[in-house]
């Protein structure tokens, strides 16, 4: 990776987290619900114990009600920085996962 | 719930409605109109009002003869696709797609007339392409990322709207209350506050049921496929060869396949009805597969599809990925569910009362939003900033309809090259959208607006009838009854509507008449002072 493009991304990343630390409901809203549900989805295709074509087909009825569920939470609990630290968490857990299970065959 | 939490969900719905709910009415209201695409293809297109009859024409070697004439010369023909004449497309209708000389994928297509088998003169796309396809993706242009773009914007809509939907149950703490409160004597934004609530509540079940369908038709190709390409680390190919089977390779072996003709014979085993269309894969080849379509048994699937070999016709039933499995029925009734497709005319009028109430719903959520700030006591800008608000809110509002019923008149009085028709749709759509909301700006008045666009819709849709008496002879009385009366259906369906536009329109008020509570921002601001008190 190029230092131009490592600039960029630690650029992109700054400014993720400035949103977050000013808007935490608003940042989780958008973005934050959008990554984890992929990512969460991601792990859920993995994991789970049935026939693979049956359960991507079930996921890809469920993602986007886990993506629903994400964005009512970020308005639901009391505090905002608990809502982004969740939904922050929930993606770089499943983010390491994703990581060490292999994909089906 | 506590009271902060409350006013947090509360929030959530009222932001949501106002940064898109602008968005959700276009593609709610378009949606109306995409629901009756098949009749409103039948109504522009003159050539379609036949009857079908059992007896089709032999197709095979026409239809042959146009696949190796029009592939000839590229180096892999990837698929081969025949329609066979149905009610709402009464014609054979020929897909291929191969790769050329510079290995490009070249799509091509034909039709042919369902009696006598003669090629067909091709229409440009317009008014039906565009009502359905705006409503899918906007068409979104290419220059912005294209129509998929535009398909995951629509997806995210929908997905908005579940939120939405979500949000506001939760914040709606009496719903038994509220589902039969309507304080009609009380003042206008009483009164809106009351239809929102109400018609949102009885139609709650439809609209949770169309922003999921939308919302999967349209995003989970954005979302689930992403889920499912992370799983596999970006490599598409694994994963589509895990979802889909592993793809049988052409082995060079050229073999005698089943004709258009033979498979037209091939009855769906458990129902009997006769076939609706074919694909063929590694046409020519002994590897080949022939997946044939049928009209479902239960309509809440879009079609059923049986397998057979190219060359032999025997079923291929041994494929564990020909089988359907559960997930896969509900997968395949999203779309029927969405479009209404599963239950006759009447499941799409219901449909239509119910997909025109989201709409003012949706209008009726940014009026309001719009009142409370200009009227109440919510409002934190000046009254010039909320009056625009209004215009620009109305002037959406108002000038889609008209522009929606206002490319019926083009498609019938175009006169220029069919490669031209779909930019002309547009232009004149997006150019009589564009022509209200100046029109709501000069008006300077919302209620009038409103009131005066309605009318103005309502006119036009009763002019559709004569337009199409006049441009094509057929008169719609005379062909109610008639074996193909599709066209007819629409322009009184029209007739219909326009008629109940004009009288809703007639019955709203000309201006707003309960008295103005100015906020003390805006009473102190100085352009208040000069604006008289109503």
């Amino acid at each position: 990776m190029s230092p131009v493009t490592i600039g960029i991304l630690l650029v992109i990343v700054g400014l993720l987290g400035v949103a977050t630390w000013k808007a935490p409901r608003l940042t989780s809203v958008i973005l934050w619900s959008l990554v984890a549900a992929i990512l969460f989805g991601a792990v859920l295709l993995l994991t789970l114990p049935f026939e693979f074509r049956s359960l991507a087909l079930w996921l890809s009825l469920a993602v986007p009600l886990i993506w629903l569920g994400f964005q009512f939470f970020c308005y639901w609990d009391k505090k905002g920085w608990r809502v982004a630290s969740a939904l922050i968490t929930i993606s770089i857990v499943s983010g390491v996962v994703v990581a060490m299970v292999p994909a089906p065959v | 719930m506590d009271r902060a939490r409350h006013l947090r969900n509360y929030d959530l719905h009222s932001w949501t409605g106002i940064t898109l709910g602008l968005i959700v009415y276009i593609v709610a209201l378009t949606g109306t109109f995409a629901l009756f695409d098949n009749e409103i293809k039948t109504w522009e297109d003159p050539n379609l009002r036949v009857a079908i009859s059992d007896d089709t024409p032999p197709i095979n070697e026409v239809f042959s003869t146009w696949v190796e004439e029009t592939s000839a010369g590229g180096t892999e023909l990837e698929f081969v696709r025949l329609n066979y004449p149905t009610t709402y497309t009464p014609y054979f209708w020929g897909f291929i797609q191969y790769h050329d000389e510079n290995d490009e994928h070249v799509n091509a297509n034909q039709k042919w007339h369902a009696e006598t088998g003669e090629p067909i003169a091709e229409r440009g796309n317009g008014l039906s392409y565009w009502t359905l396809n705006f409503h899918r993706d906007f068409l979104w242009p290419t220059f912005l990322g294209g129509r998929q773009i535009g398909r995951w914007l629509v997806g995210i809509v929908g997905v908005v709207l579940m939120l939405a939907i979500l949000s506001g149950v939760v914040a709606h703490t009496k719903i038994r209350e509220e589902a039969y409160s309507m304080r009609l004597k009380r003042s206008q934004r009483l009164k809106w506050q009351d239809s929102h609530k109400v018609v949102g509540l009885w139609g709650l079940p439809f609209y949770a049921m169309i922003a999921f369908t939308g919302a999967f038709l349209g995003v989970v190709g954005l979302v689930s496929q992403l889920a499912a390409a992370v799983a596999f680390k970006g490599d598409i190919d694994s994963l589509i060869g895990a979802v889909l089977g592993p793809e049988a390779e052409r082995t060079g072996v050229q073999v005698q396949m089943l004709s258009a003709d033979e498979i037209a014979q091939i009855r769906h085993p458990e129902t009997g009805v006769r076939p609706q269309s074919f694909v063929v894969r590694n046409y020519g080849d002994e590897t080949s597969e022939i997946d044939i379509f049928y009209a479902p048994e239960t309509q809440l699937s879009t079609v059923e599809i049986i397998s057979v070999d190219g060359a032999t016709g025997e079923r291929i039933t041994d494929d564990p990925f020909k089988e359907q499995p559960l997930a896969g029925h509900f997968v395949n009734a999203m779309s029927p569910l969405h479009y209404g497709t599963y239950g006759g005319i009447w499941l799409k009028f219901l449909y239509f009362a119910l997909g025109l109430s989201l709409s003012v719903i949706t209008a009726l959520g940014s009026m309001m939003w719009i009142e409370r700030r200009k009227h109440g006591n919510e409002g934190t800008k000046s009254e010039t900033f909320y009056n625009r608000l209004g215009y620009f809110n109305t002037g959406v509002i108002m000038g889609l309809p008209v522009a929606a019923i206002s490319i019926f008149y083009l498609d019938k009085l175009y006169i220029g090259a069919e490669s031209g028709r779909l930019a002309a749709t547009g232009s004149v759509y997006l150019g009589v959208w564009v022509i209200g909301l100046v029109y709501a700006f000069i008006r300077r008045n919302d209620y009038s607006t409103t009131r005066e666009l309605l009318m103005l819709t309502g006119a036009l849709a009763m002019g559709i009838p004569v337009l199409n008496g006049i441009t094509t002879g057929d008169w719609f009385f005379a062909h109610l009854s008639a074996d193909h009366s599709i066209a007819a259906w629409v322009d009184l369906g029209m007739l219909v509507c326009g008629a109940v536009t004009i009288a809703a329109g007639y019955l709203s008020p000309a201006e707003r008449k309960t008295k103005r509570r100015p906020n003390a921002k805006i009473a102190a601001s100085p352009e208040a002072a000069a604006i008289p008190a109503e």
